[in-house]
């Protein structure tokens, strides 16, 4: 156990070391199988459901004791390296001790309270399997050691904790639910992209401080990592303005499931914040001290969201009728504390920074504590009236005495009266305040500080408002009375109670023992530790503020009860929700819904309408088609009856080839008949002409012959002719001389002849003389007269006297050619001596 | 390691199927019990076949042998390497898990004589894309099966499923010429479209851009990435359950199988980074996951809605590849095994609820889980992994691709991750939430009064379901060895 007497120093300054031990593994499996005995379980005997659950409870919380020891000497590891192909890995240091400690505790006595509770819940089995898985999840987020694990866990909670939510399984519950559920996923998705983010930067998801790894890297802003993370367990831890979910989800859920919720599930967040501060915000040494700067920054920013969230948180309390969604609210605004202790612990880097974290710690702590006590008390209150409208519920303090004691006593725990735990860890915060205000000045931080001061004086402000509708003032004429409250609804109540007055009246202990061991997972400075470890906080200082807190809630509470001002609502526009998530949510969500669903649709209707415009050009393909078709057919008609002309042409130009063949070949037979008989002309020709040759030869030599011959004969001829010319000369001379003779002979003759043509001459021109004067005197001759006439006409011209050729008779003629003969001979002869 | 092995399992894994697909034809108009335990002796027999090729596989040796040229360089091709390996593995699981379903699934529908043989036939078709050794194969089984499934999708006769069909024939065939170009190309510029030849185009011009975008719009088609993803959301639907299970779980996986081989063998990472193609394939990622997880939120039919699911999931492979690193491509098979199994899981869940109560609106399917928990388990089990929560395999798958997606510098490609998830998230839990919680405030005659399906469905469902959780959970988770091989390999052609 953990009171077991161990320094302090002794932890914080060694080095601790490494253990391996499959024990965490148990406290997370546990409870999951557990949940699946306990569904088999209850489908035979229903009753047994809620036995099984509380023993699972505390065996549970239990086991998470058995670490305790381990954990006091080192780290306590277990690695699985090839599960989910990346490692599992368990690691357990004392602040997830811490944390898993808070939870196995407040679940044990929430599931001891539901043992007895779930009788008047209708889904009693459905409650218990999977409130023990939510129990085995939110342990496995307090007690790995890398974020992929964590995440595992992280998103395991997310279902199984929805289960929870629904339990009622009525509308408001599913409509509760599925926003849970919505902003658990969300958150998961962010937080994812920051694990994702973180990896890419480092390379290791390990829950070590990364500061100088991250400021090495270039182009990494932690700023985003930072913020991813914070949005993610924000959601969970319910900070404003992420804590949407949880008024919602209180108002409709058993008083169990908020138990857990407000007392466990809410710490899973812290946790992770924690965390989320130790990686990024927290070097691994205190000399990088140049890197504060970006812790201060962040430090500043978170203090302020805490701050905001306390003070918002309580405002909205105040204003709340259902007791849940009251208690829900002061969750919120208790959150705001952790927040703003955080904040101002990583804003006071370097300075008392442990002061900030250890505030934080305690206080969600303390919050478990009490926050678990008030929704067991008001789940009594529902078990005993079934109500929870604070204007329908009053003047219970008489019949339940021992539950306004119990409330009493929780209501000073949370107003931070001096002798409580909730004073401890209010005034670690608010020194971390003052001590920032002191450190750095300004007028923000005094603000800062009276922030807190009032967000305190309104959580007893609204407390004493549930106190006022519940216990005091006149009950309802109603009787609603219906339930005897089983005793074991009250165990729970004093164990916490117990830890409740334990922490407040030995604080130092405690945050000695506990909380600054824990503080060994970060590198704080040990001055600070050791501030803290001997802090009085019981000086007057401390007490003064928790007075000062006391009087300025009585100064608020009074008035504004006076006046009736609880009863007021703020209007419904007027929420974070409806301001901003709502309409962001909206407007992305239809947005992305109308866009895809355009886009689909205009990608389809772009395919038809290209159908559409395909088909139209098909049919102008078509129609022209048509129209080539008939050009074809046409042409195809035109050029069919040009065939047929072409082949009748071609039949005829066959004919007359095949025609021309014939004569051809008959040309060619003839040709070759010719050729023949050509060649057998030529054949008897050529014989012939040989033969003619050869006569021509023959011929050649006679002729040869001939002519020696003929040339003799004419040499022979020629002496001949020579001695017929010496004859002929002489004959010429001769014939020269009778010639002669024959001329004077002749020229008598003529002599002769003249003188007988002028006799005939004169006769005649008497004759004529007579003829003309016989014409005259006749007149008309006859035919005989003419005949004589004409015979007497001729007369005078054929004198057969004269030299005539009538007149020359046969053998003058005969002598005339002999005598040309002679001539004739004699001239050839002259000639044909001459010519030889 | 590569060397060439005369390994005949991949032709028997291949030609089994196509082979017996005629005798269940045969034998389904004489018996239906024989035709039934035939078709699923075929399915094991097949799976048996591919894993008995796990040894070779695994020792990083890669089966690649030619059949039969047809022209010099261009022949009838095996090659199965480990990407081939992981995606005839799953493929060949899932089918044999579908084909038990699918006996009593079809028992009660008309034309399980056409059912069968044809679902058996399209797994041959199916394995013979995953290890055919070039493109010119692969080409051939694609269009086998792209056709062949078009039976499978308009098995139900109705108008709807006829208009459907007809929409994912024409689409079909328009990817399939696209494709048919795109190898064209690729032998025009490389001379060989082999798978084995490592990097086929090397420079980044015109017409290798013409190959990639014609091999996009090819491959893209069939794994339903925008703008070609209309079919998708008619066609899956209108098939009877098993077969979406496997069109929507195995079939498009054909596509991004396809893409990967672009990427890696006809190009490869540095010619793609060169040319600034990734941010194309980036670009139609992002709008493809947003627009398939945006659009499922406004359906509010069934399996209408887990249709567009796979779209946006698609997504996630096309983001996959488009981060051109290897933690990514990781994810992205890793994602090919996850969305297979947990697709077919929510197809045949929803099939076994369509099939027990004729309900298909998801307002009316309250309190369906309390008379089905095992069915429903498994829908829940699945669409959780869906929505990426641990330690599903969908988680893995998403957180690997994220990392992946870092590593490129691109940190928006995680938000879009992650705003898909939450709008998974948005359309998956209320069916759960209906499913187990609701329902209590319905008087008696709304309620569901079904039990649930018979044990032949619930099994295979079951398995995949658990499945789900084991693939994402248990050690030496195999899936994710392989995938981590597969892309070690796959990068380690390129870069050598």
């Amino acid at each position: 156990m953990f009171f077991a007497a161990h320094e302090v120093s002794e932890v914080s300054k060694e080095l601790p070391s490494l253990i391996i031990s499959w024990r965490p593994v148990a406290v997370v499996l546990f409870p999951m199988v557990a949940s699946l005995l306990v569904l088999l379980a209850a489908s035979k005997i229903k009753r047994f459901a809620g036995f099984m659950a509380a023993l699972v409870g505390i065996v549970t919380f239990l086991l998470v004791l058995s670490l305790y020891p381990l954990v006091r000497h080192g780290i306590i590891e277990f690695h699985y390296s090839n599960l989910m192909s990346m490692g599992l890995l368990f690691r357990v240091d004392l602040l997830s001790f811490i944390f898993a400690f808070l939870v196995s505790l407040c679940w044990m006595l929430v599931l001891i309270y539901a043992s007895a509770y779930m009788s008047i819940e209708e889904q009693p089995v459905l409650y218990f399997c999977f409130s023990l898985l939510t129990l085995g999840s939110c342990l496995g987020v307090v007690l790995t050691g890398d974020l992929v694990s964590l995440f595992l866990f992280f998103e395991l909670l997310t279902f199984s904790s929805y289960v929870l939510v629904i339990n009622r399984l009525n509308r408001e519950a599913l409509a509760a639910g599925l926003f849970t559920l919505y902003m658990g996923v969300a958150g998961g998705l962010v937080l994812l992209f920051g694990i994702f983010y973180l990896y890419s930067a480092v390379g290791t998801v390990e829950l070590a401080p990364l500061m100088e790894k991250l400021a090495a890297t270039p182009g990494i802003s932690p700023a985003v990592i930072f913020t991813c993370f914070f949005i993610g367990f924000g959601i969970k831890a319910g900070v404003i303005p992420l804590h949407l979910w949880m008024p919602k989800a209180y108002a409709a859920s058993p008083a169990v499931v908020n138990a857990l919720s407000s007392g466990a599930m809410i710490k899973a967040g812290i946790y992770g914040v924690l965390r989320i501060l130790m990686l990024v915000l927290t070097p691994s040494s205190l000399e990088m001290k140049e890197l504060f700067s970006f812790s201060i920054s962040t430090g500043y920013l978170v203090m302020w969201l805490g701050l905001l969230t306390m003070v918002a948180g309580a405002v909205m309390a105040l204003m709340q009728g259902n007791i849940f969604k009251l208690l829900a609210y002061s969750s919120i605004s208790q959150m705001g504390y952790v927040i703003t202790g955080l904040g101002a612990g990583a804003y006071l880097f370097g300075a008392e920074e442990a002061m900030g974290f250890s505030g934080a710690v305690l206080h969600s702590f303390n919050h478990t504590l009490f926050k678990t006590a008030f929704f067991l008390i008001a789940g009594i209150i529902f078990y005993r009236t079934g109500e929870v409208e604070l204007k329908k519920l009053g003047g219970l303090w008489k019949k339940m005495p021992l539950v306004t004691v119990f409330f009493i006593l929780s209501v000073l725990a949370i107003a931070g009266i001096p002798g409580f735990n909730g004073y401890i860890s209010k005034t670690l915060i608010h020194d971390a305040l003052l001590e920032a205000q002191h450190h750095f000045g300004g007028l923000d931080l005094y603000i800062a500080e009276k922030f807190f001061l009032i967000g305190s004086a309104l959580t007893f402000c609204y407390y004493l408002k549930f106190f006022q509708g519940v216990f005091l003032g006149p009950g309802p004429e109603k009787e609603y009375f219906k339930r005897k409250v089983p005793w074991l609804l009250y165990i729970p109540l004093f164990v916490l109670l117990l830890f409740v007055l334990a922490i407040g009246l030995y604080p130092n202990f405690f945050v000695e023992k506990f909380v600054l061991a824990s503080t060994n997972v970060f590198t704080f400075d040990h001055h600070s530790i050791e501030h803290i470890a001997g802090f009085h906080f019981f000086d007057p200082h401390p007490v003064e503020a928790a007075l000062q807190v006391l009087i300025l809630a009585l100064a608020i509470y009074l008035p504004l009860n006076k006046w009736k001002l609880f009863e007021r609502s703020a209007p419904r526009w007027m929420s974070v929700e409806n301001l901003v998530f709502a309409p962001v949510a909206r407007v992305t969500f239809k947005f992305l819904c109308r866009f895809g669903v355009s886009m689909d649709g205009s990608v389809n209707n772009f395919y038809f309408s290209l159908g559409d415009n395909f088909l139209r050009f098909c049919r102008y393909v078509g129609s022209f088609d048509r129209g080539l078709d008939k050009f074809y057919m046409t042409s195809s008609h035109t050029a069919l009856q040009f065939l047929e002309k072409s082949r009748q042409f071609d039949d005829a130009l066959n004919e007359a080839y095949e025609r021309t063949g014939f004569t051809a070949r008959d040309l060619a037979d003839r040709t070759t008949r010719f050729d023949g008989a050509l060649n057998r002309a030529y054949e008897i020709t050529s014989e012939a002409a040989r033969r003619m040759a050869d006569r021509t030869m023959q011929l050649d030599e006679a002729l040869d012959r001939t002519y020696e011959r003929t040339g003799e004969a004419a040499m022979r001829m020629a002496d001949r002719a020579m001695q017929l010319d010496q004859v002929l000369d002489k004959t010429y001379e001769r014939t020269g001389e009778a010639a002669k003779r024959i001329a004077d002979r002749t020229g008598q003759l003529d002599s002769a002849l003249d003188r007988g043509y002028e006799k005939a001459g004169a006769s005649t021109k008497h004759l004529l003389q007579k003829g003309a004067a016989l014409d005259e005197g006749a007149g008309k001759p006859d035919r005989e007269e003419y005949a004589v006439s004409g015979s007497k006409a001729k007369r005078p011209s054929y004198n057969p006297l004269e030299w005539n050729i009538r007149n020359i008779n046969f053998d003058s003629l005969l002598l005339a050619l002999m005598l040309g003969l002679v001539i004739f001979i004699l001239f050839y002869f002259t000639r044909g001596l001459t010519g030889l | 390691m590569e060397t060439v092995i005369y390994n005949f399992l991949p032709i028997w894994a291949v030609m089994f199927p196509v082979f017996m697909s005629v005798i269940i034809f045969i034998t389904g108009n004489r018996s239906e019990k024989l035709r039934n335990g035939l078709s699923v002796a075929t399915a094991v027999v097949t799976f048996l076949s591919v894993a008995a090729m796990y040894p070779v596989i695994i020792s990083g040796e890669i089966i690649v042998f030619t059949l039969f040229d047809i022209l010099p360089g261009l022949g009838i091709t095996v090659r199965v390497d480990i990407l081939s390996f992981c995606l005839a593995a799953i493929s060949s699981f899932v089918w044999m898990l579908v084909s038990v379903y699918s006996i009593d699934y079809m028992s009660h529908e008309h034309g399980g004589n056409r059912y069968f043989p044809i679902f058996i036939f399209t797994l041959g078709s199916t394995l013979g894309i995953f290890m055919a050794g070039d493109f010119f194969t692969l080409f051939i089984f694609f269009e086998l099966m792209s056709l062949i499934s078009y039976v499978l999708v308009i098995h139900e006769e109705t108008r709807e499923a006829l208009r459907a069909g007809y929409k994912y024939l024409i689409m079909t065939i328009i990817g399939g010429l696209a494709l048919f170009f795109a190898i064209i190309l690729t032998f025009e510029l490389a001379g060989t479209v082999s798978l084995n030849e490592g990097t086929l185009i090397t420079v980044p011009s015109t017409l290798a851009f013409l190959a990639f975008l014609t091999f996009l719009i090819g491959f893209g088609m069939k794994a339903g990435m925008f703008p070609l993803h209309v079919w998708l959301p008619d066609a899956h639907p209108v098939a009877p359950s098993p077969a979406s299970a496997l069109l929507s779980g195995i079939m498009l996986k054909t596509g991004a199988y396809g893409l990967l081989r672009v990427i890696f063998h006809v190009f490869n990472v540095s010619v793609i980074k060169e040319a600034r193609w990734d941010l194309i394939l980036g670009v139609i990622a992002v709008i493809t996951i947003l627009l398939g997880s945006a659009v499922a939120i406004t359906q509010f039919d069934l399996k209408r809605r887990l249709a567009y699911s796979s779209i946006g999931q698609m997504g996630y492979i096309i983001l996959g590849m488009a981060l051109l690193n290897e933690k990514a491509l990781v994810g992205d098979v890793f994602h090919i095994f996850s969305h297979a199994i947990m697709k077919s899981t929510l197809f045949l869940a929803a099939g076994a609820i369509i099939w027990k109560t004729g309900l298909r609106n998801i307002n009316d399917l309250h309190g369906i889980g309390k008379k089905m928990p095992v069915t429903m388990g498994a829908f829940t089990l699945a669409a959780l992994a869906m929505i990426g929560i641990p330690p599903l395999n969908g988680f893995l798958s998403k957180w690997t691709l994220s990392l992946g997606a870092l590593d490129a510098g691109a940190p928006y490609y995680v938000v879009v991750l992650l705003v898909s998830s939450l709008l998974n998230g948005l359309y998956y839990l209320p069916i759960i939430i209906a499913a187990f919680f609701g329902g209590e405030e319905h008087d008696e005659e709304a309620k569901i009064k079904v039990n649930e399906a018979s044990y032949r469905m619930i099994i295979p469902v079951a398995i995949l379901g658990i499945g789900c959780l084991a693939f994402g959970l248990m050690p030496n988770n195999i899936a994710f060895e392989l995938s981590l091989k597969a892309a070690s390999f796959l990068f380690g052609r390129v870069i050598p």
